[in-house]
Protein backbone atom coordinates (compact mmCIF):
# COMPACT_ATOMS: atom_id res chain seq x y z
CA UNK A 1 0.00 0.00 0.00
CA UNK A 2 2.36 2.46 1.01
CA UNK A 3 4.30 2.14 -2.57
CA UNK A 4 1.14 2.14 -3.95
CA UNK A 5 0.33 5.71 -2.24
CA UNK A 6 4.00 6.88 -2.84
CA UNK A 7 3.42 6.12 -6.66
CA UNK A 8 0.44 7.51 -7.40
CA UNK A 9 1.58 10.83 -5.34
CA UNK A 10 4.79 10.77 -7.84
CA UNK A 11 2.56 9.93 -10.62
CA UNK A 12 0.01 13.10 -10.05
CA UNK A 13 3.30 15.20 -9.70
CA UNK A 14 4.79 14.06 -12.93
CA UNK A 15 1.74 15.27 -14.40
CA UNK A 16 1.28 18.56 -13.07
CA UNK A 17 4.79 19.73 -13.53
CA UNK A 18 4.28 18.10 -17.78
CA UNK A 19 1.37 20.54 -17.31
CA UNK A 20 3.71 23.28 -16.37
CA UNK A 21 6.69 22.98 -18.04
CA UNK A 22 6.35 20.26 -21.11
CA UNK A 23 6.09 23.16 -23.61
CA UNK A 24 9.61 24.43 -22.50
CA UNK A 25 11.38 20.87 -22.43
CA UNK A 26 10.05 20.22 -25.76
CA UNK A 27 11.12 23.42 -27.59
CA UNK A 28 14.73 22.62 -25.53
CA UNK A 29 15.31 18.95 -26.71
CA UNK A 30 13.59 20.22 -29.97
CA UNK A 31 16.05 23.08 -30.97
CA UNK A 32 18.82 20.68 -29.75
CA UNK A 33 18.14 17.90 -31.92
CA UNK A 34 16.34 19.62 -34.76
CA UNK A 35 13.75 16.61 -35.27
CA UNK A 36 10.20 16.99 -33.74
CA UNK A 37 9.64 13.76 -33.37
CA UNK A 38 13.02 12.51 -31.35
CA UNK A 39 12.02 15.55 -29.40
CA UNK A 40 8.76 14.22 -28.72
CA UNK A 41 10.31 10.78 -27.60
CA UNK A 42 12.80 12.00 -25.99
CA UNK A 43 10.50 14.58 -23.62
CA UNK A 44 8.94 11.56 -23.39
CA UNK A 45 12.30 9.79 -21.42
CA UNK A 46 12.90 13.15 -20.13
CA UNK A 47 9.20 12.61 -17.80
CA UNK A 48 9.50 9.27 -17.44
CA UNK A 49 12.84 9.58 -15.74
CA UNK A 50 11.77 11.96 -13.61
CA UNK A 51 9.14 9.55 -12.14
CA UNK A 52 11.54 7.07 -11.83
CA UNK A 53 14.40 8.69 -9.83
CA UNK A 54 11.63 11.07 -8.47
CA UNK A 55 13.37 10.16 -5.11
CA UNK A 56 16.96 11.74 -5.94
CA UNK A 57 15.26 15.37 -6.51
CA UNK A 58 16.37 16.89 -3.44
CA UNK A 59 14.85 20.28 -3.98
CA UNK A 60 17.94 21.98 -3.73
CA UNK A 61 17.18 23.82 -7.37
CA UNK A 62 13.46 24.29 -8.82
CA UNK A 63 11.97 21.23 -10.45
CA UNK A 64 12.21 23.02 -13.89
CA UNK A 65 15.97 23.06 -13.08
CA UNK A 66 15.98 19.27 -12.86
CA UNK A 67 13.38 18.49 -15.15
CA UNK A 68 15.99 20.33 -17.14
CA UNK A 69 19.52 18.64 -16.02
CA UNK A 70 17.17 15.64 -16.95
CA UNK A 71 15.91 16.94 -20.49
CA UNK A 72 20.12 17.78 -20.62
CA UNK A 73 21.27 14.47 -20.02
CA UNK A 74 19.24 12.45 -22.21
CA UNK A 75 19.65 14.57 -25.39
CA UNK A 76 23.66 14.68 -25.30
CA UNK A 77 22.83 11.09 -24.47
CA UNK A 78 20.64 10.66 -27.61
CA UNK A 79 23.22 12.92 -29.68
CA UNK A 80 26.16 10.90 -28.43
CA UNK A 81 25.48 7.48 -28.48
CA UNK A 82 22.21 7.06 -30.10
CA UNK A 83 23.69 9.01 -33.36
CA UNK A 84 27.30 8.84 -33.45
CA UNK A 85 26.68 10.32 -37.46
CA UNK A 86 25.21 13.16 -35.64
CA UNK A 87 27.50 13.66 -32.83
CA UNK A 88 30.57 13.67 -35.68
CA UNK A 89 28.86 16.15 -37.60
CA UNK A 90 28.37 18.46 -35.17
CA UNK A 91 32.10 17.81 -34.09
CA UNK A 92 32.78 18.76 -37.47
CA UNK A 93 30.61 21.36 -38.19
CA UNK A 94 28.78 19.65 -40.78
CA UNK A 95 25.14 20.03 -39.57
CA UNK A 96 22.92 20.75 -42.55
CA UNK A 97 19.86 18.40 -41.47
CA UNK A 98 17.54 20.44 -39.67
CA UNK A 99 14.36 18.78 -40.67
CA UNK A 100 10.93 21.24 -41.00
CA UNK A 101 8.73 21.29 -38.41
CA UNK A 102 5.27 19.53 -39.28
CA UNK A 103 3.58 22.29 -39.57
CA UNK A 104 0.25 20.45 -38.30
CA UNK A 105 1.65 20.17 -34.61
CA UNK A 106 3.96 23.20 -34.23
CA UNK A 107 4.35 26.64 -36.16
CA UNK A 108 7.33 29.00 -35.61
CA UNK A 109 6.34 32.32 -36.66
CA UNK A 110 8.20 34.93 -38.77
CA UNK A 111 12.08 35.84 -38.14
CA UNK A 112 11.65 33.29 -34.82
CA UNK A 113 12.12 30.44 -37.76
CA UNK A 114 15.17 31.76 -39.38
CA UNK A 115 16.84 32.34 -35.65
CA UNK A 116 15.35 28.61 -35.25
CA UNK A 117 17.54 27.51 -38.33
CA UNK A 118 20.90 29.50 -37.38
CA UNK A 119 20.67 28.03 -34.20
CA UNK A 120 20.47 24.54 -35.50
CA UNK A 121 23.94 25.22 -37.32
CA UNK A 122 26.30 26.34 -34.44
CA UNK A 123 27.73 23.59 -32.49
CA UNK A 124 25.10 21.85 -29.69
CA UNK A 125 27.26 23.04 -26.76
CA UNK A 126 26.69 26.69 -28.08
CA UNK A 127 23.41 26.11 -29.18
CA UNK A 128 22.44 25.10 -26.09
CA UNK A 129 23.97 27.53 -23.60
CA UNK A 130 22.13 30.26 -25.33
CA UNK A 131 19.06 28.25 -25.51
CA UNK A 132 19.39 27.93 -21.53
CA UNK A 133 20.59 31.45 -20.85
CA UNK A 134 18.59 33.52 -23.40
CA UNK A 135 15.82 31.26 -24.54
CA UNK A 136 14.96 29.91 -21.21
CA UNK A 137 16.58 32.52 -19.21
CA UNK A 138 18.03 30.44 -16.87
CA UNK A 139 20.81 31.76 -14.26
CA UNK A 140 24.25 31.02 -14.27
CA UNK A 141 23.86 28.82 -11.55
CA UNK A 142 20.89 27.37 -12.98
CA UNK A 143 22.02 26.82 -16.02
CA UNK A 144 26.01 25.38 -14.80
CA UNK A 145 23.48 23.20 -12.40
CA UNK A 146 21.94 21.62 -15.94
CA UNK A 147 24.58 21.86 -17.68
CA UNK A 148 26.66 20.27 -14.71
CA UNK A 149 29.80 22.34 -15.24
CA UNK A 150 31.26 25.87 -13.29
CA UNK A 151 29.74 29.07 -13.61
CA UNK A 152 32.57 30.43 -15.13
CA UNK A 153 32.54 27.75 -17.86
CA UNK A 154 28.72 28.82 -18.68
CA UNK A 155 30.02 32.60 -18.77
CA UNK A 156 32.70 31.88 -21.31
CA UNK A 157 30.95 29.32 -23.07
CA UNK A 158 27.92 32.10 -23.75
CA UNK A 159 30.59 34.70 -24.68
CA UNK A 160 31.98 32.74 -27.37
CA UNK A 161 28.52 31.60 -28.40
CA UNK A 162 26.33 34.68 -29.30
CA UNK A 163 29.55 35.80 -32.11
CA UNK A 164 29.05 31.97 -33.78
CA UNK A 165 25.01 32.62 -33.71
CA UNK A 166 25.49 36.12 -35.23
CA UNK A 167 27.68 34.61 -37.55
CA UNK A 168 25.42 32.23 -38.99
CA UNK A 169 23.02 34.40 -39.33
CA UNK A 170 24.88 37.21 -41.56
CA UNK A 171 25.49 33.72 -43.41
CA UNK A 172 22.44 32.74 -44.09
CA UNK A 173 21.24 36.59 -45.03
CA UNK A 174 19.49 36.52 -42.38
CA UNK A 175 21.54 39.51 -40.57
CA UNK A 176 23.16 42.18 -42.23
CA UNK A 177 27.33 42.09 -41.67
CA UNK A 178 27.47 45.73 -40.17
CA UNK A 179 25.19 44.58 -37.68
CA UNK A 180 27.84 42.79 -35.47
CA UNK B 1 12.18 45.34 -43.65
CA UNK B 2 14.76 45.71 -40.66
CA UNK B 3 15.04 42.06 -39.10
CA UNK B 4 13.91 42.55 -35.51
CA UNK B 5 17.72 40.72 -34.33
CA UNK B 6 19.08 43.12 -36.05
CA UNK B 7 18.87 45.64 -32.97
CA UNK B 8 19.75 43.39 -30.11
CA UNK B 9 20.26 39.79 -30.72
CA UNK B 10 20.70 38.64 -27.21
CA UNK B 11 17.68 39.57 -25.56
CA UNK B 12 14.19 40.64 -27.50
CA UNK B 13 14.78 38.45 -30.29
CA UNK B 14 15.78 35.12 -28.36
CA UNK B 15 13.01 35.56 -25.83
CA UNK B 16 10.89 35.89 -28.55
CA UNK B 17 11.40 32.65 -30.37
CA UNK B 18 9.63 31.10 -27.12
CA UNK B 19 6.66 33.50 -27.95
CA UNK B 20 6.45 32.37 -31.57
CA UNK B 21 5.64 28.70 -31.29
CA UNK B 22 2.71 27.91 -31.74
CA UNK B 23 1.88 24.58 -30.42
CA UNK B 24 -1.02 22.25 -31.34
CA UNK B 25 -2.41 21.38 -28.01
CA UNK B 26 -3.92 18.01 -29.06
CA UNK B 27 -0.89 16.60 -30.32
CA UNK B 28 0.46 18.29 -26.31
CA UNK B 29 -2.26 16.23 -24.79
CA UNK B 30 -1.20 13.30 -26.88
CA UNK B 31 2.25 13.35 -26.20
CA UNK B 32 0.82 13.21 -22.07
CA UNK B 33 -0.94 10.46 -22.46
CA UNK B 34 1.70 8.74 -23.72
CA UNK B 35 3.63 9.41 -20.71
CA UNK B 36 1.45 8.82 -18.03
CA UNK B 37 0.83 5.67 -19.93
CA UNK B 38 4.52 4.77 -19.90
CA UNK B 39 4.60 5.92 -16.22
CA UNK B 40 2.21 3.04 -15.42
CA UNK B 41 3.68 0.22 -17.42
CA UNK B 42 6.74 1.35 -15.19
CA UNK B 43 4.51 -0.09 -11.88
CA UNK B 44 3.49 -2.89 -13.54
CA UNK B 45 4.74 -6.09 -12.36
CA UNK B 46 3.61 -7.92 -15.35
CA UNK B 47 6.31 -5.17 -17.24
CA UNK B 48 8.36 -8.41 -18.81
CA UNK B 49 5.19 -9.71 -20.20
CA UNK B 50 3.70 -9.29 -23.63
CA UNK B 51 0.19 -9.27 -21.91
CA UNK B 52 0.13 -5.79 -20.80
CA UNK B 53 -2.18 -6.03 -17.62
CA UNK B 54 -4.74 -4.04 -17.11
CA UNK B 55 -5.10 -4.16 -13.23
CA UNK B 56 -1.99 -1.49 -12.84
CA UNK B 57 -5.08 0.66 -13.28
CA UNK B 58 -6.37 -0.34 -10.24
CA UNK B 59 -4.17 0.97 -7.81
CA UNK B 60 -5.02 1.88 -4.39
CA UNK B 61 -8.11 0.43 -3.79
CA UNK B 62 -8.88 0.34 0.01
CA UNK B 63 -11.87 -1.21 1.67
CA UNK B 64 -11.60 -1.54 5.65
CA UNK B 65 -12.73 -4.98 5.63
CA UNK B 66 -9.81 -6.22 4.43
CA UNK B 67 -6.49 -7.88 5.93
CA UNK B 68 -3.64 -6.03 4.85
CA UNK B 69 -1.25 -8.74 3.90
CA UNK B 70 2.41 -6.90 4.28
CA UNK B 71 3.23 -10.15 3.15
CA UNK B 72 1.41 -12.94 5.28
CA UNK B 73 -0.87 -13.31 7.88
CA UNK B 74 -4.00 -12.20 10.49
CA UNK B 75 -5.46 -11.89 13.52
CA UNK B 76 -5.91 -13.74 17.18
CA UNK B 77 -5.11 -12.23 20.77
CA UNK B 78 -2.61 -11.62 22.55
CA UNK B 79 -0.27 -9.14 24.06
CA UNK B 80 0.05 -5.53 24.39
CA UNK B 81 -1.04 -1.51 24.03
CA UNK B 82 1.64 1.69 24.34
CA UNK B 83 1.81 0.85 28.47
CA UNK B 84 3.11 -2.07 28.09
CA UNK B 85 5.48 -1.36 25.09
CA UNK B 86 7.15 1.48 27.71
CA UNK B 87 10.16 -0.78 29.02
CA UNK B 88 13.56 -1.26 27.04
CA UNK B 89 14.20 0.71 23.81
CA UNK B 90 17.58 2.18 23.26
CA UNK B 91 17.75 2.80 19.64
CA UNK B 92 17.69 -0.78 18.76
CA UNK B 93 17.94 -2.97 15.48
CA UNK B 94 14.56 -1.29 14.00
CA UNK B 95 14.99 2.10 14.92
CA UNK B 96 17.99 2.17 12.74
CA UNK B 97 16.09 0.72 10.09
CA UNK B 98 13.42 2.44 10.19
CA UNK B 99 16.05 5.94 10.08
CA UNK B 100 17.75 4.31 7.14
CA UNK B 101 14.92 3.09 5.26
CA UNK B 102 14.35 6.36 3.37
CA UNK B 103 15.62 4.46 0.47
CA UNK B 104 13.94 1.18 0.05
CA UNK B 105 16.23 -1.36 -0.66
CA UNK B 106 14.96 -2.30 -3.77
CA UNK B 107 15.68 1.82 -4.80
CA UNK B 108 19.40 1.30 -3.68
CA UNK B 109 19.58 -1.40 -6.14
CA UNK B 110 17.82 -0.38 -8.64
CA UNK B 111 20.26 2.90 -8.94
CA UNK B 112 23.17 0.87 -8.40
CA UNK B 113 22.44 -1.42 -11.09
CA UNK B 114 21.79 2.30 -13.12
CA UNK B 115 24.88 3.96 -11.46
CA UNK B 116 26.99 0.63 -13.06
CA UNK B 117 25.84 0.94 -16.26
CA UNK B 118 24.23 -2.43 -16.36
CA UNK B 119 21.92 -3.41 -18.86
CA UNK B 120 18.94 -4.90 -16.64
CA UNK B 121 15.03 -5.15 -16.20
CA UNK B 122 12.74 -6.45 -14.07
CA UNK B 123 13.99 -6.33 -10.59
CA UNK B 124 12.14 -7.85 -7.58
CA UNK B 125 12.78 -8.07 -4.25
CA UNK B 126 10.73 -10.77 -2.71
CA UNK B 127 10.03 -11.66 0.54
CA UNK B 128 8.48 -15.17 0.53
CA UNK B 129 11.07 -16.96 -0.34
CA UNK B 130 13.49 -14.50 0.45
CA UNK B 131 15.09 -13.45 -2.83
CA UNK B 132 16.35 -10.52 -4.35
CA UNK B 133 16.34 -10.93 -8.39
CA UNK B 134 16.91 -8.92 -12.03
CA UNK B 135 17.43 -10.11 -15.33
CA UNK B 136 20.46 -9.00 -17.47
CA UNK B 137 19.18 -7.91 -20.83
CA UNK B 138 21.23 -7.93 -23.93
CA UNK B 139 23.50 -10.80 -25.79
CA UNK B 140 24.51 -14.00 -24.02
CA UNK B 141 28.18 -13.04 -23.97
CA UNK B 142 27.37 -9.55 -21.91
CA UNK B 143 24.98 -11.64 -19.26
CA UNK B 144 28.21 -13.54 -18.66
CA UNK B 145 30.23 -10.92 -18.72
CA UNK B 146 28.32 -9.09 -15.60
CA UNK B 147 26.07 -12.06 -14.07
CA UNK B 148 29.20 -12.37 -11.27
CA UNK B 149 29.56 -8.73 -10.89
CA UNK B 150 25.70 -7.81 -10.67
CA UNK B 151 25.66 -10.78 -7.97
CA UNK B 152 28.28 -9.30 -5.81
CA UNK B 153 26.87 -5.69 -6.20
CA UNK B 154 23.59 -6.67 -5.00
CA UNK B 155 24.91 -8.85 -2.29
CA UNK B 156 27.12 -5.89 -1.15
CA UNK B 157 24.14 -3.95 -0.60
CA UNK B 158 22.26 -6.84 1.21
CA UNK B 159 25.62 -7.42 3.40
CA UNK B 160 25.61 -3.33 4.62
CA UNK B 161 22.20 -3.53 5.46
CA UNK B 162 22.28 -6.69 7.29
CA UNK B 163 19.84 -8.54 5.37
CA UNK B 164 21.66 -12.01 5.57
CA UNK B 165 18.48 -13.97 4.80
CA UNK B 166 17.75 -13.11 1.16
CA UNK B 167 19.61 -14.67 -1.89
CA UNK B 168 20.60 -13.46 -5.13
CA UNK B 169 19.31 -14.80 -8.22
CA UNK B 170 20.58 -13.20 -11.73
CA UNK B 171 18.94 -14.38 -14.70
CA UNK B 172 18.39 -13.19 -18.52
CA UNK B 173 15.64 -11.69 -19.64
CA UNK B 174 13.14 -12.53 -21.58
CA UNK B 175 12.85 -10.56 -24.84
CA UNK B 176 10.46 -7.84 -24.36
CA UNK B 177 7.59 -7.99 -26.35
CA UNK B 178 5.81 -4.58 -26.86
CA UNK B 179 2.76 -3.92 -25.73
CA UNK B 180 -0.15 -4.64 -28.83
CA UNK B 181 -2.21 -1.91 -29.92
CA UNK B 182 -5.00 -3.48 -28.30
CA UNK B 183 -3.22 -3.08 -24.81
CA UNK B 184 -2.45 0.59 -25.50
CA UNK B 185 -5.99 1.33 -26.70
CA UNK B 186 -7.19 -0.86 -23.06
CA UNK B 187 -4.66 1.50 -21.26
CA UNK B 188 -5.60 4.36 -22.87
CA UNK B 189 -9.28 3.97 -22.31
CA UNK B 190 -8.48 3.21 -18.54
CA UNK B 191 -6.25 6.49 -18.05
CA UNK B 192 -9.67 8.44 -19.65
CA UNK B 193 -11.68 7.04 -17.09
CA UNK B 194 -9.64 7.67 -14.10
CA UNK B 195 -9.45 11.07 -15.01
CA UNK B 196 -13.57 11.54 -15.65
CA UNK B 197 -13.58 9.74 -11.66
CA UNK B 198 -11.19 11.88 -10.52
CA UNK B 199 -12.51 14.84 -11.69
CA UNK B 200 -15.72 14.63 -10.84
CA UNK B 201 -14.77 13.12 -6.70
CA UNK B 202 -12.60 16.54 -6.51
CA UNK B 203 -15.79 18.36 -7.95
CA UNK B 204 -17.61 16.40 -4.91
CA UNK B 205 -15.09 17.78 -2.20
CA UNK B 206 -13.39 14.63 -2.26
CA UNK B 207 -9.66 15.53 -1.76
CA UNK B 208 -6.67 13.18 -3.11
CA UNK B 209 -9.26 10.31 -4.63
CA UNK B 210 -8.45 7.01 -5.00
CA UNK B 211 -8.80 5.43 -8.56
CA UNK B 212 -11.39 3.39 -10.01
CA UNK B 213 -11.26 0.21 -9.99
CA UNK B 214 -12.70 -0.91 -14.16
CA UNK B 215 -14.24 -4.52 -14.33
CA UNK B 216 -15.42 -4.31 -17.85
CA UNK B 217 -18.08 -1.76 -18.29
CA UNK B 218 -17.88 -1.75 -14.05
CA UNK B 219 -16.02 0.83 -11.66
CA UNK B 220 -15.86 0.25 -8.03
CA UNK B 221 -15.13 3.63 -6.19
CA UNK B 222 -14.05 4.30 -2.64
CA UNK B 223 -15.60 7.22 -1.13
CA UNK B 224 -15.54 8.54 2.31
CA UNK B 225 -18.34 7.43 4.45
CA UNK B 226 -19.34 10.89 5.46
CA UNK B 227 -20.31 11.38 1.71
CA UNK B 228 -24.40 11.92 1.35
CA UNK B 229 -24.78 12.70 -2.36
CA UNK B 230 -23.29 9.48 -3.68
CA UNK B 231 -26.23 8.76 -6.28
CA UNK B 232 -25.78 11.99 -7.95
CA UNK B 233 -21.75 11.73 -7.96
CA UNK B 234 -22.87 8.33 -9.78
CA UNK B 235 -24.92 9.86 -12.10
CA UNK B 236 -22.57 12.29 -13.11
CA UNK B 237 -19.47 9.79 -13.81
CA UNK B 238 -22.17 7.93 -16.21
CA UNK B 239 -23.37 10.92 -18.26
CA UNK B 240 -19.95 11.82 -18.93
CA UNK B 241 -18.51 8.90 -20.03
CA UNK B 242 -21.39 8.26 -22.14
CA UNK B 243 -20.95 11.67 -23.64
CA UNK B 244 -16.81 10.67 -24.11
CA UNK B 245 -18.28 7.54 -26.25
CA UNK B 246 -16.57 5.27 -23.30
CA UNK B 247 -19.49 3.56 -23.23
CA UNK B 248 -22.60 3.00 -20.29
CA UNK B 249 -21.37 2.22 -16.76
CA UNK B 250 -22.74 0.93 -13.83
CA UNK B 251 -20.77 1.47 -10.62
CA UNK B 252 -20.61 0.05 -7.28
CA UNK B 253 -19.41 2.32 -4.43
CA UNK B 254 -17.84 1.21 -1.42
CA UNK B 255 -17.23 3.41 1.69
CA UNK B 256 -14.50 3.84 3.85
CA UNK B 257 -13.79 5.63 7.07
CA UNK B 258 -11.40 8.43 6.95
CA UNK B 259 -9.67 8.32 10.02
CA UNK B 260 -8.82 4.18 9.84
CA UNK B 261 -7.44 5.00 6.56
CA UNK B 262 -5.41 8.14 8.54
CA UNK B 263 -4.34 5.91 11.10
CA UNK B 264 -3.30 3.24 8.47
CA UNK B 265 -1.14 6.16 6.79
CA UNK B 266 0.92 6.95 9.74
CA UNK B 267 0.96 3.37 10.54
CA UNK B 268 1.71 1.77 7.30
CA UNK B 269 5.88 2.93 7.65
CA UNK B 270 5.96 1.88 11.20
CA UNK B 271 4.73 -1.67 9.73
CA UNK B 272 6.80 -2.17 6.79
CA UNK B 273 9.95 -1.78 8.73
CA UNK B 274 8.99 -4.29 11.18
CA UNK B 275 8.18 -6.43 8.45
CA UNK B 276 11.64 -5.74 6.54
CA UNK B 277 13.45 -5.72 10.07
CA UNK B 278 12.07 -8.86 11.11
CA UNK B 279 12.04 -11.13 7.14
CA UNK B 280 15.62 -10.26 6.48
CA UNK B 281 17.08 -11.54 10.00
CA UNK B 282 17.41 -15.44 9.69
CA UNK B 283 17.58 -15.10 13.31
CA UNK B 284 14.22 -13.63 14.00
CA UNK B 285 12.68 -17.14 11.55
CA UNK B 286 10.36 -14.35 10.59
CA UNK B 287 8.00 -15.60 7.22
CA UNK B 288 5.71 -12.70 6.68
CA UNK B 289 4.22 -9.38 8.85
CA UNK B 290 0.37 -8.39 8.29
CA UNK B 291 -1.83 -5.92 10.02
CA UNK B 292 -5.55 -5.37 9.85
CA UNK B 293 -7.44 -2.04 9.88
CA UNK B 294 -10.59 -3.15 10.60
CA UNK B 295 -10.61 -2.72 14.56
CA UNK B 296 -10.28 0.08 17.35
CA UNK B 297 -7.33 -1.44 17.98
CA UNK B 298 -4.60 -2.39 15.30
CA UNK B 299 -3.54 -5.84 15.69
CA UNK B 300 0.04 -6.66 14.10
CA UNK B 301 0.62 -10.58 13.13
CA UNK B 302 4.53 -12.15 13.05
CA UNK B 303 4.08 -15.27 11.32
CA UNK B 304 7.02 -17.59 12.02
CA UNK B 305 7.97 -20.63 10.78
CA UNK B 306 8.99 -21.91 14.52
CA UNK B 307 7.04 -24.89 15.57
CA UNK B 308 5.17 -24.95 18.35
CA UNK B 309 6.09 -28.01 19.66
CA UNK B 310 9.79 -26.76 19.57
CA UNK B 311 11.40 -25.82 23.67
CA UNK B 312 14.06 -23.69 22.22
CA UNK B 313 10.89 -21.21 20.44
CA UNK B 314 10.15 -19.04 23.41
CA UNK B 315 13.52 -18.16 23.20
CA UNK B 316 12.95 -16.55 19.56
CA UNK B 317 9.40 -15.37 20.22
CA UNK B 318 10.84 -13.51 23.48
CA UNK B 319 13.51 -11.77 20.60
CA UNK B 320 10.70 -11.07 18.17
CA UNK B 321 8.83 -8.92 21.13
CA UNK B 322 11.47 -7.13 22.05
CA UNK B 323 12.85 -5.81 18.97
CA UNK B 324 9.44 -5.15 18.45
CA UNK B 325 8.60 -3.39 21.45
CA UNK B 326 11.85 -1.30 21.65
CA UNK B 327 10.93 -0.25 18.62
CA UNK B 328 7.14 1.06 19.32
CA UNK B 329 8.25 2.65 22.02
CA UNK B 330 11.08 4.83 21.18
CA UNK B 331 10.16 8.45 21.37
CA UNK B 332 9.98 8.78 17.61
CA UNK B 333 7.63 6.19 16.94
CA UNK B 334 5.18 7.00 19.47
CA UNK B 335 4.61 10.21 18.30
CA UNK B 336 3.34 8.61 14.95
CA UNK B 337 1.43 6.30 16.55
CA UNK B 338 0.19 8.41 19.09
CA UNK B 339 -2.58 6.70 21.64
CA UNK B 340 -3.08 3.70 18.95
CA UNK B 341 -4.26 0.54 20.72
CA UNK B 342 -2.52 -2.12 19.31
CA UNK B 343 -1.43 -5.63 19.57
CA UNK B 344 0.96 -7.73 18.52
CA UNK B 345 0.52 -11.82 18.04
CA UNK B 346 3.24 -14.16 17.05
CA UNK B 347 2.39 -17.53 15.22
CA UNK B 348 3.93 -20.61 14.80
CA UNK B 349 4.28 -22.55 11.17
CA UNK B 350 1.06 -24.75 12.72
CA UNK B 351 -0.67 -20.91 13.59
CA UNK B 352 -0.59 -21.40 17.03
CA UNK B 353 -0.08 -18.23 19.34
CA UNK B 354 3.54 -18.24 20.68
CA UNK B 355 3.00 -15.32 22.79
Amino acid sequence: MALLSGSKFRRDEIADWYDQHSKAILSYILFMVKDYQQAEDLTQDTFVKAYKYHDSFKQQSSERTWLFSIAHNVTIDFIRKKKPSMFLKDVLHLQKDTKPLPEEVIQLQGDSYELYKALGEIKSTYREVIILRKIKDFSIEDTAKILSCSESKVKSMLFRAMPVLKKQLIRGGFLDGKAI
Amino acid sequence: MEKRYEKSLEDAALKNIENDLLWNRKKNHELKNRIMMSIDKLESPERMKKNLNISLMRKITYCSATIIILIGLFIGSAFLSPAMAEMAAKIPYLNLLFESEKKPVINEINEALDENGYKWDGLGVAVQPKEVSVMIVGSDDYYNQVKTEVEDLIKDILKARKYDAYSVKVSKAEIYMEPTQEDEERLSEAIIIKDVVVEVLEKYGITNPDWPQIKNKELELQIPNKVTNIDEIKKEIVEILEEKEMGKFSIKVFTYNPQKREREGRWMPIVQTISDGLTSKSEFKVKTVGYTNKFNHLPLSIYTTLSSSDKDADETVKAIEKTIQDYLSSEKVKNIIKNDQYEVIIYSNDDKVMN
